[in-house]
């Protein structure tokens, strides 16, 4: 029988006879839909810094949480649909919580960012027996920040189960005018200030709002921990972004 | 003729099992019991140095009066990427029912394996002690009859001796004996390693005497040490004996030394 | 039978019944042999006494004084072999006294097996009694419970298995003196390598018609090694938190003295010590 090739879009587990898995590709384009987020990675610290988008003047801006902690070493800024992204941190959260019950440690970054990317190929028909499935990919991408043993470290984790890591990354509808400008203006010996300042400048040019106080959120890892900054520091990094 | 044997195990419990006579069973009630444990005596013992790590054990393994192996080693290797375990960084010595002790040792070694690929780095003797106390606790209502004691150097290179209880409980220590002679050796140890009960010969009256100061030990004292304090223990203790193997952990590596014991 | 006192038999049977466990008798977890040649008896034994899996005794004398012409050796536990073959020792000596003659060595052994088999096996006694006595050269097993064997070869003890597998290998018949004391040795010797209740030293005793020779330590393979370090403390290394000082003119007040003419205390080995 004839089978349109549009078909092999449908069965979540089935390859088309390019090789190509459509279900995974188009979550990724979901992201593409999602407010920008980027993080940068200096010797001190990785400063993540996300989009809101303020839709309407009603919205209180303070219940949009891009960014949030996954562990006191390690946090993630998402873009894409926020509530995938509650999941995969909620797994995040659970393996950082067993590896220190069970190794009186710190998980690592790298295996914190494998652990969240070992869920994201649970997807498909579950069999009889089998723990269940989920009925379709991730549809967010996160950026995860952590300082470990190793220092300071910043990771990209795709819908696909990939990851890799980056000294500075941009995720969602900006990403691409974010990325070339990070490549731009990144170098190794940025600050922790210069870091934030970048972020902001970055963001600032892809966005369509105005950027201020209110519609944009940092975060920071140090050897300190991972913090979320107050509407004060916000305030104050906002100010230091030059005006052009 | 002869119906009734010396031979503990051949009537009646075995002597090392104290039987206390058994309150308020039921009339005509039979108990039946499962068994799964069996004391195969022997003793450990470890020294932490301030660069260095000692762990001994004998190498009798018995039950009853019973010799079964005069050479089963009870100290071992973990931690390597391979099976003669020449890159291994930590130790583990382990008494009591001996395959639980085995078994024990397999599932912290292939722990320890897991850890190196899933965090691409050898794991710590802080992190293995923690997981060691988790695994021997998960099993807290049938437990592994072992008495643990996990050696190695921590993240300043100096010597770390951890020891456990069968069920999980553990510390880190200058020193601990294990198994049979324990209560032999312990306060041996206490006396010659932490100078436990010295003082300084006329340094005040009484209570103000002053305790001898301690100080680190060398590698060769703490290898006399542990070869005196075992020959102490074979000359009290009946299923001490054979062989005694000794484990140096150094940043160098881990280096093997086994010497003879009296082997009655 | 006078000698024994029951008059806690009660208390300790109500104590026990609520799970007060039995004192723990030092037992002498053993190897004992004996084994007939021509022309007279060797028995053996090691010099191990245990409590629990501890050594209690490393030299202990398990071979036993009947009379001159008889020896015992002892297995199980340490004061039921004691009592019971000096008890029967004597009953042996007043026996010969009144009919003039020489003990035999099935008198001997009878009396041992009615006195067990009246205590039902409480007294935990295992013994080998060997001798020579007018009617020919006797060696003999009695069990706790009073049953009694009469072989050319014996072994007792926790290393009787041990032991036994020796004389099953080696033993012949017509054994000359050395051939037999050799053989009796080398089974100890298996018992002391072999069983943990077994270690130590070997004793060896020879019953001819003439004499009896004991060979106390005949075989010492278990020497203590030498400690590397010497454990010997300064003087004053022990805290001492208070102290009373008695004067020698005034310990009359504390204790009454004898004073003896200079000799060495009365039995016992003198202790090893480090140095």
């Amino acid at each position: 029988m004839f089978m349109a090739r549009s078909e092999y879009d449908r069965g979540i587990n089935t390859f088309s006879p390019e090789g190509r898995l459509f279900q995974v590709e188009y979550s990724l384009e979901a992201i593409k839909l999602g407010s920008t987020a980027i993080g940068v990675a200096t010797s001190e610290g990785v400063i993540l810094g996300v989009e809101k988008r303020v839709t309407s003047t009603l919205l209180e801006t303070s219940s949009v949480e891009k960014i949030v902690e996954i562990d006191r070493h390690i946090g993630c800024a998402m873009s894409g649909l926020q509530a995938d992204a509650r999941s995969m941190v909620e797994h995040a959260r659970v393996e950082c919580q067993s590896h220190a019950f069970n190794y009186n440690e710190n998980l690592r970054v790298e295996s914190c960012t494998q652990a969240i990317c070992d869920l994201a190929l649970r997807f498909g028909e579950s069999v009889d027996g089998e723990s269940p499935k989920m009925s379709r990919p991730f549809g967010v991408a996160l950026l995860i920040a952590g300082y470990d043993e190793d220092g300071p470290s910043l990771y990209h984790a795709e819908p696909s189960g990939t990851f890799y890591r980056y000294d500075a990354k941009a995720i969602g509808s900006g990403s691409e005018g974010a990325q070339a400008e990070l490549q731009n203006e990144y170098h190794k010996s940025l600050t922790i200030a210069d870091a934030e300042t970048l972020v902001l400048k970055t963001l600032k040019q892809v966005m369509e709002e105005k950027l201020d106080a209110k519609n944009v959120q940092l975060a920071s890892v140090t050897k300190d921990g991972f913090r979320i900054y107050t509407d004060e520091e916000m305030a104050a990094a906002v100010e230091r972004v030059p005006a052009n | 003729m002869s119906m009734f044997s010396q031979n503990p195990l051949m009537n009646g419990p075995n002597y090392s099992f104290s039987e206390t006579p058994r309150v308020g069973a039921p009339e005509g009630a039979r108990e039946h019991r499962f068994d799964p444990y069996t004391d195969n005596g022997g003793s450990t013992l470890a020294i932490a140095g301030a660069d260095f790590t000692i762990m001994a054990g004998d190498t009798r393994l018995t039950s009853g009066y019973s010799i079964n192996s005069r050479f089963h080693r009870k100290v071992f290797k973990i931690g390597g990427t391979t099976t003669d375990q020449h890159d291994a960084h930590l130790v583990l010595s382990v008494v009591g029912f001996a395959a639980d002790g085995e078994a024990l040792m397999e599932r912290v070694d292939a722990m320890c394996k897991m850890y190196r690929y899933r965090h691409g780095r050898p794991i710590s003797v802080k992190a293995c002690a923690q997981r060691l106390s988790t695994i021997l606790y998960n099993k807290r209502f049938f437990p592994y009859y072992a008495y643990a004691i996990l050696g190695g150097l921590d993240e300043e290179g100096k010597g770390a001796v951890y020891s456990y209880d069968p069920v999980g409980s553990y510390e880190r220590e200058q020193c601990r004996a294990g198994g049979a002679a324990a209560s032999l050796i312990m306060p041996f140890l206490d006396n010659q390693v932490n100078f436990k009960n010295q003082f300084i010969p006329g340094s005040g009256e009484g209570h103000a005497l002053q305790e001898r100061e301690r100080r680190p030990l060398t590698r060769q004292e703490v290898e006399v040490l542990v070869k005196d304090a075992f020959d102490g223990a074979v000359e009290r203790h009946i299923e001490v004996g054979d062989g005694l193997q000794m484990m140096v952990i150094t940043n160098k590596g881990i280096e093997e030394i086994i010497l003879p014991l009296k082997r009655d | 039978m006078p000698g024994f006192d029951f008059s806690n038999y009660n208390r300790n049977a109500a104590l026990h019944a609520r799970g007060v466990p039995l004192p723990k008798a030092t037992s002498t977890g053993t190897t004992i042999v004996g084994c007939i040649y021509d022309g007279g008896v060797v028995i053996a034994a090691d010099t191990r006494a245990t409590s629990g899996p501890i050594v209690a005794d490393k030299n202990c004398e398990k071979l036993h004084y009947i009379s001159s012409n008889i020896w015992c050796a002892g297995a199980g536990t340490a004061a039921d072999t004691e009592f019971t073959t000096s008890l029967i020792s004597s009953q042996l000596e007043l026996h010969s006294l009144s009919t003039g003659r020489k003990p035999r060595v099935v008198t001997c052994m009878t009396l041992l097996k009615q006195h067990l088999f009246r205590y039902q096996g409480h007294i935990g006694a295992y013994l080998v009694v060997a001798g020579v006595d007018p009617t020919g050269t006797h060696l003999f097993t009695v069990h706790a419970h009073g049953s009694t064997d009469k072989l050319p070869y014996v072994t007792m003890g926790s290393g009787s298995l041990a032991a036994m597998s020796v004389f099953e290998t080696q033993w012949k018949a017509h054994l000359t003196q050395d051939e037999a004391v050799k053989l009796c040795a080398d089974a100890i010797e298996s018992g002391i390598w072999n069983d943990l209740g077994s270690g130590s030293n070997v004793d060896v005793a020879i019953i001819t018609p003439e004499k009896t020779i004991l060979k106390r330590n005949y075989i010492k393979p278990n020497e203590r090694t030498q400690k590397l370090k010497s454990y010997v403390f300064p003087k004053g290394t022990t805290a001492v938190l208070n102290e009373k000082i008695i004067r020698k003119q005034d310990i009359g007040n504390f204790v009454t003295i004898h004073d003896l003419a200079e000799e060495a205390p009365a039995g016992g080995d003198k202790m090893e010590v480090d140095t």
